[in-house]
């Protein structure tokens, strides 16, 4: 085949310029330590590259928002163990102050004592966050929950001011996780009595009639109905179901079981006069405030020598020790969620901590630059170019004018 | 008979110096561009006849040919004109390319920052500095958009300088065409010898015009060329010249096209009509690349906009205001309108068009979304009829009145497009515009001025609580509370209170809205009024929607209310910051990120096809271009030879004029 002149050239200048743009575009490569620098050079995975460096970064904010979830649960979680603690010391103390030893003063000092948790718990439950917000108040996060207010009768009561609301926050793809409990929640769903029912001893009771505590004998019958039982003479009594107005008649006999009231079963002690009154009521939620200032009244009272007054003080101190029940089961059943809940954090975290290393992996397989290749690559594109050069030179060299 | 010596030697002279003038011209023009080597085509003198025979009368040139393949060359041309087309497409894209890949300019760091932001206020909504933090994110993805748009426009810009330019040059050459054909007839018609440098210069003009539009040319009998482009639009016809000339789009002035002057003004000329060459290139840049990447932006950003404004409407700012309150700000980012371009060379008077977003659409995943395409459409006024033309795939819809035409693209197979028209004034016929819905959306999304300057109105909370009354006996429950589109919340201070009555079995107290109970998926539809509690059913009232699960007892009661003071809320916050993998585009079925990842892989792509294309239309053109060469390139070698051979034949002449000059000589002598 004939060439022409031009050809050789430009066959060589084609050749040293393709030899330098490979070894151009390797450079490229290893100074950067990627493997594509534009979408042009690998389409596919510049997408994914896009798509997994988002799933790398909902990601990290997953763990933080776990991490930061985390962290609010357990500051809650310390807050309620406090709580926990004062209301197994107000237990002792009204133990304590059930002794038949105690005199009033005792019992006042008692009071004074239960006054100082009171304080203590209203403080507690107005517990803030690191931020300055109340922990306790549902959404309301700058609304004092509990506040104390005087009613017209002198008494001081809790009123709530919060709401129900959980704080959430977003610790998986799908998953919430309350970070928060209301104040209701909290100090307020304590069910009275025995979680099913309550008994209680009407305040003007004169004889010495003292309720026993009362037990569940089937769920299933109990209509939830409210009973009251009045002492028609020293022996025998009425009980009427206030919905229905059903009445049925029984014969007293001290600390034996009155069965009357239809899967429960209690029992009265000591001498109840005629015309004493006792109810069961279906249990209801209970504030903890309510409950603690009830014993303090039960405490502040003078009872020394007056047989119906220490009835009625047994009665109020066996309602509250059962209403105290209610209030450390509700604390520890939220503590309970709690803890599961920083368990599931826990677990969260670990996965994320495994997507975190996968998504790197697979953003750097995408990505990265394998250095043996794209050196060896460039070795063989160096050597390419010195043969081009070398060979051109010695080409373009040859003439038949040299010898003319 | 000496005589006859010293004309062959005198002809042999002659020609050799031909031959050496010849070789020298061709060595001279070893590097011209698009020179093809010549030769001297030499042909023997009649001989004489004499008795002895005929005797030979030496040499002569008849002619200097050009070494010259036409179809060669045509092969050449057929390679070169889709290299330069190619090669002006890669430069473009590789701009682009290189633009979208920048993972720190790209859009995917703003998006994610943004979503950050809203993370870090669910996290902790009362807090004004992550409120400040969301909205500077905001703003950072907002003018990500801007300044990827300007970017783009940046490229329209280039590529309408671009024309300009080609088309100067298309000018220029087809102006020197024609004066080379002027002059070529001149020369070939004084002495019927060929003007080789002539046609080589007119070929390479030819083959320059070519990289800027792909020509076809034919040769007239007096050797002039006629040189045409496109579907057979004459641009050089003999010695005159037709003028192109750059002329605004009649459909979108914006861009620039080519046009045809002619006796009747400028014929502006379909883009489909020019291929080949690198006006070709930068058309379809323009309409297959730089076009989808603007609109799929501006789908982005009319998408986040209008998806994340749906939401947010559905939240309670710091403040305490929700929709329907005088100082609530429901819309979070502003956009501009559709743009709408009449076509200008509609008729006087005909009606104003213009376009709106339809508002996010609602799944029922609880996604909102919208319907938007990348495609251009073309809304078309004739006989009566309104016809609306998709332009990515000519799908179209018709209607006699605007109103008739939304409607008959909502309800049609291919749903709803993301937005509606609306007009001013009577349609005439022939009207026609064009309505690119997401064109200028990435320029023209801002984040709302209210909320940039107090970013309390960041609406992070739901409008509405629910609480179990106190003093319920029962266990049941209810579920916080979500609120859709156009939801009507209690009035402040007066809570709606669902009373349970275990008599009935059901729930009252509800507004006077109509209330829709579901269970496992079934709707049952109640008038306010007693509704049966079923638990665990989604009770939704006034666009409120909860849960009771649970025993309730008699009178136990359930409370729907204003979020009053719920600074601490971060549910619509947690709604909005789902968004970032929703499928909040495309009609549900895509997120931002994936339609952004979309785009970036397609113009890839693209590229990539580009660069792979023209690696191998480039083999095509070199091998064709070796082909030629090696036919018509000047080899030095092979000159030097001919030098060495016609310098021995000049010898050899010259010798032979001495010898006859002696054998005179020495008949004189003999006198």
């Amino acid at each position: 085949m004939r060439i022409s002149t031009s050809q050789i050239y430009q066959a060589g200048t084609r050749n040293l310029l393709d030899r330098q743009t490979s070894l151009y575009k390797i450079q490229n490569q290893l100074s950067t330590g990627k493997r594509f620098l534009t979408a042009q050079d690998d389409p596919v995975a510049a997408a994914q590259v896009l798509l997994t460096g988002q799933s790398l970064g909902i990601n990290t904010q997953y763990a933080d928002n776990q991490s930061n979830a985390s962290s609010q649960l357990a500051y809650e979680e310390s807050r309620l163990q406090s709580v926990v603690e004062s209301v197994q010391y107000i237990m002792e103390r009204v133990v304590a102050g059930g002794s038949g030893t105690y005199t009033d003063s005792d019992r006042e000092s008692i009071a004074k004592d239960l006054q100082s948790q009171f304080d203590f718990l209203v403080g507690m439950a107005n517990t803030t966050d690191a931020n300055g917000y109340y922990l306790f108040s549902g959404y309301q996060g700058d609304t004092q929950p509990f506040q104390k207010q005087l009613n017209p009768d002198g008494s001081v009561s809790v009123e709530y001011r919060g709401d129900e609301g959980q704080r959430l926050m977003q610790v998986g793809t799908s998953r919430q996780i309350a970070v928060s409990d209301s104040g209701r929640d909290v100090f307020e769903r304590n069910r009275t009595g025995n979680g099913t029912f309550a008994l209680g001893a009407a305040a003007g009771n004169t004889g010495t009639g003292v309720l026993g505590p009362g037990s569940v004998l089937d769920p299933t019958t109990w209509t939830g109905n409210t009973y009251q039982i009045a002492f028609t003479s020293a022996t025998d009594y009425e009980v009427t179901n206030t919905a229905t107005g059903a009445v049925v008649a029984g014969t007293y006999s001290a600390d034996s079981a009155i069965t009357a009231i239809p899967g429960i079963s209690f029992s009265i002690s000591g001498t109840p006069a005629t015309g004493d009154t006792f109810t069961v009521a279906p249990s209801t939620n209970q504030s903890v405030f309510v409950t603690l200032q009830n014993l303090i009244n039960t405490f502040s009272t003078s009872i020394s020598g007056k047989a119906a007054a220490t009835a009625s003080f047994r009665n109020a101190l066996n309602s509250g020790m059962a209403n105290l029940d209610g209030v450390l089961d509700n604390v520890l059943n939220v503590q309970a969620s709690i803890g599961s809940r920083m368990n599931e954090l826990d677990a969260l975290s670990n996965v994320s901590e495994s997507l975190d290393l996968q998504y790197q992996e697979r953003l750097s397989d995408l990505r990265d630059l394998d250095y043996a290749a794209a050196i060896s690559a460039f070795a063989q594109q160096k050597m390419q170019l010195d043969a081009a050069q070398s060979s051109f030179a010695k080409i373009s060299g040859l003439s038949l004018f040299n010898y003319l | 008979m000496g005589s006859g010596i010293y004309s062959i030697g005198v002809s042999a002279l002659q020609n050799s110096q031909l031959g050496l003038a010849t070789t020298s011209h061709n060595i001279a023009n070893a590097t011209t561009e698009g020179y093809n080597r010549q030769r001297i085509i030499q042909v023997s003198n009649t001989a004489t006849l004499t008795g002895s025979g005929y005797v030979g009368q030496g040499a002569h040139v008849s002619t200097i040919e050009r070494i010259y393949n036409s179809y060669l060359s045509r092969q050449v041309s057929t390679a070169q004109t889709s290299v330069s087309e190619l090669d002006a497409y890669a430069a473009s894209i590789g701009q682009l390319n290189n633009l979208l890949s920048d993972e720190n300019a790209g859009l995917a760091s703003a998006l994610d920052g943004f979503f950050k932001g809203i993370n870090q206020v669910s996290s902790n909504p009362s807090s004004l500095t992550t409120r400040q933090a969301m909205a500077s994110a905001a703003k950072t993805l907002v003018s990500r958009f801007n300044s990827l748009d300007a970017q783009v426009d940046a490229q329209y810009e280039n590529t309408n300088s671009q024309v300009q330019g080609y088309v100067a040059s298309i000018n220029s050459f087809a102006q020197q065409i024609a004066t080379l054909n002027k002059q070529i007839v001149v020369a070939q018609s004084s002495n019927n010898q060929p003007p080789n440098d002539l046609y080589d210069q007119r070929d390479q003009l030819v083959a320059e015009l070519n990289k800027l539009v792909g020509v076809q040319t034919t040769t007239n009998s007096n050797g002039s060329f006629n040189v045409y482009f496109g579907n057979g639009q004459q641009l050089v016809v003999g010695t005159r010249a037709t003028s192109l000339s750059v002329v605004a789009s009649s459909e979108d002035p914006s861009r620039l096209t080519v046009g045809v002057v002619n006796s009747s003004g400028t014929q502006e000329l379909p883009e489909s009509l020019i291929s080949g060459g690198a006006l070709a290139g930068v058309f379809h840049y323009r309409a297959e690349t730089l076009d989808g990447v603007a609109n799929e932006l501006g789908r982005i950003a009319a998408s986040v906009a209008l998806a994340f404004n749906a939401q947010h409407a559905l939240g309670q700012d710091l403040l305490g205001n929700i929709d329907g309150d005088a100082n609530f700000v429901a819309d979070f980012f502003s956009l501009v309108s559709p743009s709408v371009v009449a076509n200008t060379n509609n008729p006087a008077g005909t009606a104003d068009v213009s376009a709106t977003f339809t508002d996010a659409a609602y799944s029922s995943d609880g996604t909102f979304y919208t319907n938007l395409t990348t495609s251009d459409y073309r809304l078309n006024y004739a006989g009566g009829t309104l016809t609306l033309t998709r332009l990515s795939d000519n799908v179209s819809w018709s209607g006699a009145t605007i109103a008739a035409l939304n409607t008959a693209v909502a309800s049609s197979a291919e749903g709803p497009q993301g937005f509606t028209l609306s007009a001013s004034g009577a349609f005439l016929a022939g009207s026609s515009y064009l309505i690119q819905p997401t064109r200028n959306a990435a320029q023209g999304i801002k984040v709302n001025d209210t909320i940039a300057a107090d970013v309390r109105q960041i609406a992070a909370a739901a409008p509405i609580r629910t609480s179990v009354g106190t003093s319920n006996a029962g266990t049941a429950t209810i579920s916080p509370g979500s609120v859709v589109s156009g939801y009507a919340a209690p009035a402040s201070g007066s809570p709606v209170t669902l009373t349970y009555s275990s008599a009935t079995g059901g729930l009252t107290g509800f507004s006077t809205y109509p209330v829709t109970v579901t269970v496992n998926g079934v709707d049952t539809n109640y008038a306010a009024g007693t509704v049966p509690y079923t638990n665990g059913a989604t009770i939704s009232s006034a666009g409120i929607s909860f849960t009771i699960s649970g025993s309730p007892q008699n009178n136990d009661t359930f409370v729907v209310a204003r979020n009053a003071n719920g600074v601490s809320d971060n549910r619509n916050a947690l709604l909005l910051a789902q968004m970032q993998t929703a499928k909040t585009m495309a009609g549900n079925t895509a997120s931002f990120a994936t339609v952004y990842a979309q785009m970036v892989s397609s113009a890839g792509n693209q590229g990539s096809e580009v660069e792979t294309v023209l690696a191998a239309q480039t083999t095509l053109l070199t091998e064709a271009q070796d082909a030629r060469d090696s036919v018509s390139g000047v080899n030095l070698d092979e000159e030097a030879a001919k030098l060495l051979e016609y310098q021995q034949s000049y010898q050899a002449a010259a010798k032979m004029l001495q010898i006859a000059s002696e054998l005179f000589d020495s008949i004189l002598a003999i006198g």
